[in-house]
């Protein structure tokens, strides 16, 4: 006999493994496709496409990395410091969240390992200086979290020796070589850009925040065409080009978070089926095909970071009289100055901790599976904290940025004059008053948390199919939270100031 | 022993969902359909039902994102096939190796996987399709696995004897690269090709073709030579195969002894190629008594595949002393002994120059003429020295002395002027100014040995007479015939090369190949170019 379906009760808790959400092609929303523009497609098709959009940055970081050892010490006259920290960081933070992956298209530093691993600038050859080994998997399965790792390093680092401050310009120098060093070292032992996809510092912030962006990536127009595509030249490569450097696969891709724009697919597809779209923003966030349990640790990691700059920020966190917590500490473990490892170990373990917590919380409250929530929660969260690494850039853009300008034409501060922009009076302007400032950066953040909120509905509806609305609650209570509190320790640390 | 794989542990397959992008790599890899693909979702699921933990889908996936975990689990261990005892085989020259019986073959066969996307294949110079005709063994459809040889070899019964199958086919074999035993494909493609011989099928004739009124010479009747002789002859051409010497097959007839390559596998080959109506003109050689500019007048196209069958020799002194001879010689005054042409006494005391193959086919015939003490020398380390280990093995076995890092310094006469003694050096490796590491002789370590025979073998040249008199090609540097590569056309209009005669001496199945290539494109010239010949 037939036992009788039990009704379930409401708020039962979720026992499933975390389902593989509905993929999401570019297809499935209005978009625009750049690629049925001729000349763009026409474009894309030459080989020396990349090495076009690589080559002026490539020469640009080169003068920057030079300019470190034998151009002045004075990083206010320094091109290399202007260039870096006033603008260039801010632009590849905006241009991810605006519109996707464009840095990595342009990198000089995956650009220049590139052509070495490669053996040619532009051409396609079937071997080239590199041991080719795969990432092992047990590295794998960590995703991109090694990449988040190292900016969590770096971000140290650059802290301790006040790189961005402005400090010497020997150590943006020195920063740069870094990466230059790790980037080639990678290539030339493992194949393709598993450099680009595990272990860049830039490639988890770029790559997460690419999400919010409306580039959508490359991606086939023509889902059954793959399916039943055997060749599949996308991802092996062809005689005219390389299998996808990054290790994407266009036929299912419904992210743009791992592709790095570098045309090859498109190149290679013998179908003529894979296309570059333009979506509305937040897309990837809300409807990223999977979502990733390394992506969201990952996520959780920068927002760390993004709290720990804003602490020290503030006089009670480290003050020149000695009486914040950060001296505090530096006394007790007999460190020598600002930043204390162990506060920032400290604080950014406490962040993560603090919202493994809420999500256990929260999902027993609204009776969801915690790793659900706590991954759909850290989706939501990009905006936010993405909008947090942006504001913080905002002063030195609106202070400084002028100074790329009068930099540029005496880029070692030897008394050159290169483009007659060297003695220009806007080398002390401002764009903004402080006030102005914070009111950007508060704006900015407004901005970003009306669209985590919005974002929140959206996963909600996606992932939980409109089902149990206290998901919804503590997605929202989560993004508002965050917006809230970063926009006020803006407030905050303009006040210190 | 045989396991049955329904038994003790499983293999366990994990895959990260999340990161798997649906590539369908490893589900195009899987031997035994355990993965799927929800089109849906993208994404790839296991069921372990027949899983045999063979790791080919953890090694493609792109994205590191599938563990294996468990046992590989195969049915039995590789079944080694008889071969005939030390003493019994060094009392005659009948081949070592007995082959697989019927039934060994029906087990064996049963370990191949069957990969969908084969690496044995890949890494068969020859492109076998090997786990198709294995299929067919295990289907006891034996002329099937023959038809399925054919389409991409001509000489499978001599491929499978002397291919470095460790280096090809095997080497590449998915239980070979998880560190197992590979499948025994020599033996396999060995049992079907004599199976099919004893059995009188697997004959590939005209292809139906008519005769098409062309007329084709092939110049020297290796395996280049007789393969392509046979492509042509197979789709209507007329073809005159020209060989210098009075026996027919090239290296196969007076080079590789016939305790690995029998006689009767060439007679029936050349058999079967008179059947196809191929003309032979044996003892004729080409440059000398007739020249390339007369072949050309007289046939369409003309193919060379004249070898390298130029000893290489070390200048050192004594080297001109009775006793001292090359591999060539040696090795084909055995061969001619045994069909009966001369008389070959024991050599005596053997000092073998070289540890290759070619070395060690010396030395065992040496063996066999009943020479008590053989040595063969190696100027390498072991671990370096290009040297077939199996070979090596049975070399050793029958009781030659190999001696790496060894090199020859001196011959010495005895006192009737006749070769005496050898004097001995040892070496080591040692990086020159230019970074690459040469062996160089040790000082002090030299020691004389009594030898009354010594044999160089240490690899071959091109030697090119085929072209005398004939300007139109002019030889490269290392006296080989550039040609185009994929089709063997050279310079001249109307003349092909293949074989070791353009691509320096290498293994016998990438000659076979070249000469099928080259035949491939003669054909395509034949049909398209209007005869020439009066
Ligand atoms: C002793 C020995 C052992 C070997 N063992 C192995 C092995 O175990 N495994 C393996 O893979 N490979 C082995 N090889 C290598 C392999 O045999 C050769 O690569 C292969 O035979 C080359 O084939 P071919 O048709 O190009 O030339 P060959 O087999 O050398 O045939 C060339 C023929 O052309 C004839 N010829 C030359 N000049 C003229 C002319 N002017 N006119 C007419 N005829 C001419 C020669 O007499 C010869 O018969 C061995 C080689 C030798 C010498
Ligand atoms: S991942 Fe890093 S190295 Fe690679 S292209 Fe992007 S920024 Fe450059
Ligand atoms: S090559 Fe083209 S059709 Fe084939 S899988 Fe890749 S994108 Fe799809
Ligand atoms: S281990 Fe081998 S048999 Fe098992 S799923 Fe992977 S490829 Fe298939
Ligand atoms: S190879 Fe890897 S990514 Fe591709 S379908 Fe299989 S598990 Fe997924
Ligand atoms: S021809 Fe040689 S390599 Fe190819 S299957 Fe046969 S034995 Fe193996
Ligand atoms: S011989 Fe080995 S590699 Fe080839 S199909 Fe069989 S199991 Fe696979």
């Amino acid at each position: 006999m037939l036992a009788e379906p039990q009704r379930q009760p409401r708020l039962e808790r979720e026992t499933s493994p975390p389902a593989a959400t509905a993929p999401y092609f570019a297809g499935d929303v209005r978009s625009f496709e750049l690629t049925r523009i001729g000349w763009v497609a026409r474009l894309f098709r030459r080989r020396w496409f990349q090495f076009a959009v690589i080559l002026p940055n490539q020469i640009i970081f080169w003068v920057a990395l030079i300019g470190g050892f034998i151009g002045t010490v004075d990083p206010t006259r320094s091109f290399g410091t202007a260039i870096t920290w006033y603008f260039w960081f801010f632009a590849v933070l905006a241009g991810a969240l605006m519109v996707g992956r464009v840095w990595c298209q342009i990198c000089p530093f995956g650009g220049f390992a590139e052509w070495i691993q490669r053996l040619t600038p532009w051409g396609r050859r079937e071997r080239g200086l590199t041991l080719n080994r795969r990432w092992p998997e047990r590295w794998a399965v960590w995703g991109i979290i090694p990449g988040a790792l190292v900016f969590y390093l770096l971000t140290w680092v650059e802290e301790y020796y006040n790189v961005v401050g402005p400090g010497k310009p020997i150590y943006t120098s020195y920063l740069i070589i870094f990466v230059f060093a790790l980037a080639i070292g990678t290539f030339s032992v493992f194949g393709r850009r598993t450099f680009c996809r595990y272990l860049c510092p830039l490639s988890a912030p770029v790559g997460i925040f690419s999400t919010v962006g409306v580039l959508s990536g490359f991606r086939t127009r023509d889902r059954e065409r793959c399916m039943s595509c055997d060749t599949k030249e996308c991802m092996r490569g062809s005689k005219v080009s390389y299998g996808c450097p990054w290790f994407e696969f266009p036929g299912s891709n419904a992210t743009n978070q791992g592709c790095g724009l570098c045309t090859e697919c498109f190149k290679g597809c013998p179908n003529d089926n894979v296309g570059l779209y333009l979506q509305p923003p937040l897309t990837n966030v809300h409807s990223p095909g999977k979502r990733r349990w390394d992506v969201a640790w990952a996520l959780v990691l920068l927002w760390g970071i993004g709290w720990y700059q804003q602490w020290n920020a503030l006089s009670w966190f480290s003050n020149a009289r000695g009486t914040g917590i950060d001296d505090w500490l530096n006394r007790l473990t007999g460190w020598p100055h600002y930043p204390n490892p162990l506060g920032y170990l400290l604080l950014t373990a406490g962040v993560a901790a603090g919202y493994y917590l809420y999500s256990r919380a929260a999902a027993r409250w609204a009776g969801a599976d915690w790793r659900r929530l706590f991954t759909a929660g850290a989706y939501a969260l990009i905006p936010v904290v993405g909008a947090d690494y942006l504001a913080r850039q905002l002063p030195k853009l609106w202070d400084h940025v002028t100074r790329v300008i009068t930099t540029a034409s005496d880029p070692f501060g030897w008394g050159w004059n290169l483009f007659g922009t060297a003695r220009l009076p806007i080398y002390h302007t401002r764009l903004l008053p402080p006030g102005g400032v914070v009111a950007t950066q508060v704006a900015v953040m407004a901005i970003a948390t009306a669209a985590a909120g919005w974002a929140a509905w959206r996963i909600w509806r996606r992932d939980w199919g409109g089902e149990r609305p206290r998901v919804l609650g503590a997605l929202a209570l989560a993004v508002l939270a965050a917006g809230v509190y970063t926009a006020v320790m803006y407030v905050a640390m303009q006040a210190a100031e | 022993m045989i396991l049955d794989i329904r038994e003790g542990p499983k293999p366990q397959v994990h895959i990260d969902q999340e990161r798997c992008a649906g590539c369908t790599e490893c589900l195009k890899e899987c031997p035994r359909g355990c993965l799927s693909l929800d089109p849906k979702g993208w994404v790839v699921s296991w069921s372990g039902k027949d899983c045999a933990g063979c790791r080919s889908c953890q090694r493609v996936c792109p994205y590191g994102n599938i563990r294996v975990e468990g046992p590989f689990r195969w049915l039995h261990g590789r079944l080694h096939p008889l071969a005939r005892d030390v003493e019994e085989r060094l009392a005659d020259f009948h081949e070592v190796s007995l082959g697989y019986t019927r039934e060994e073959a029906f087990r064996e066969a049963h370990r191949c996987l069957g990969c969908p996307r084969p690496r044995c294949r890949e890494a068969c110079p020859a492109g076998n399709d090997i786990p198709g005709f294995i299929d067919a063994v295990r289907r006891h459809d034996l002329p099937g696995a023959m038809a399925i040889l054919r389409r991409t070899t001509n000489l499978p019964a001599v491929c499978s004897r002397v291919c470095h199958q460790a280096q090809q086919c095997e080497g590449a074999c998915v239980y070979a690269r998880e560190g197992g035993e590979a499948v025994a494909i020599g033996q396999l493609e060995r049992f079907v090709a004599d199976w099919c011989r004893e059995h009188t099928c697997g004959y590939v004739g005209r292809d139906g073709r008519w005769p098409t009124g062309r007329r084709a010479a092939v110049v020297g009747s290796g395996p280049a030579g007789l393969s392509a002789a046979e492509d042509l002859a197979r789709q209507g051409h007329a073809v005159t195969v020209y060989e210098a010497l009075p026996v027919l097959g090239g290296v196969m007839a007076w080079g590789i002894p016939t305790f690995i390559l029998p006689w009767e596998l060439l007679d029936h080959k050349l058999g079967e190629l008179e059947c196809l109506g191929v003309e032979f003109q044996s003892g004729m050689r080409v440059g000398a008594d007739r020249n390339l500019e007369q072949l050309l007048a007289e046939h369409d196209a003309v193919l060379l595949t004249t070898g390298a069958g130029q000893d290489n020799l070390l200048g050192l002194p004594g080297a001109e002393l009775a006793g001292v001879c090359t591999a060539t010689a040696f090795l084909s005054r055995s061969k001619d002994c045994l069909r009966g042409q001369g008389e070959h006494s024991s050599p005596g005391r053997t000092l073998v120059i070289g540890a290759g193959n070619t070395a060690m086919d010396v030395a065992r015939t040496a063996r066999r003429l009943g020479s008590k003490e053989i040595y063969a020398v190696d100027i390498l380390p072991e671990e370096v020295a290009p040297v077939r280990r199996d070979e090596l093995a049975k070399a050793r076995d029958e009781g030659v002395c190999v001696w790496f890092s060894t090199s020859v310094a001196r011959f010495l006469p005895d006192a009737g002027g006749q070769l005496g003694a050898a004097e001995l050096v040892g070496t080591k490796l040692q990086e020159d100014p230019s970074g690459r590491r040469r062996a160089v002789p040790v000082p002090g370590t030299d020691q004389i040995l009594p030898v009354d025979t010594v044999v160089f073998a240490m690899g071959y040249r091109a030697r090119g007479d085929a072209l005398a008199g004939f300007a139109r090609i002019v030889p490269d540097a290392r006296g080989l015939i550039p040609v185009a590569s994929g089709t063997g056309r050279t310079a001249a209009a109307g003349v092909w090369a293949a074989g070791d005669a353009a691509t320096g001496p290498g293994a016998l199945v990438r000659a076979m190949v070249a000469g099928k290539r080259a035949a491939r494109d003669m054909d395509a010239y034949l049909r398209g170019a209007q005869s020439t010949v009066a």
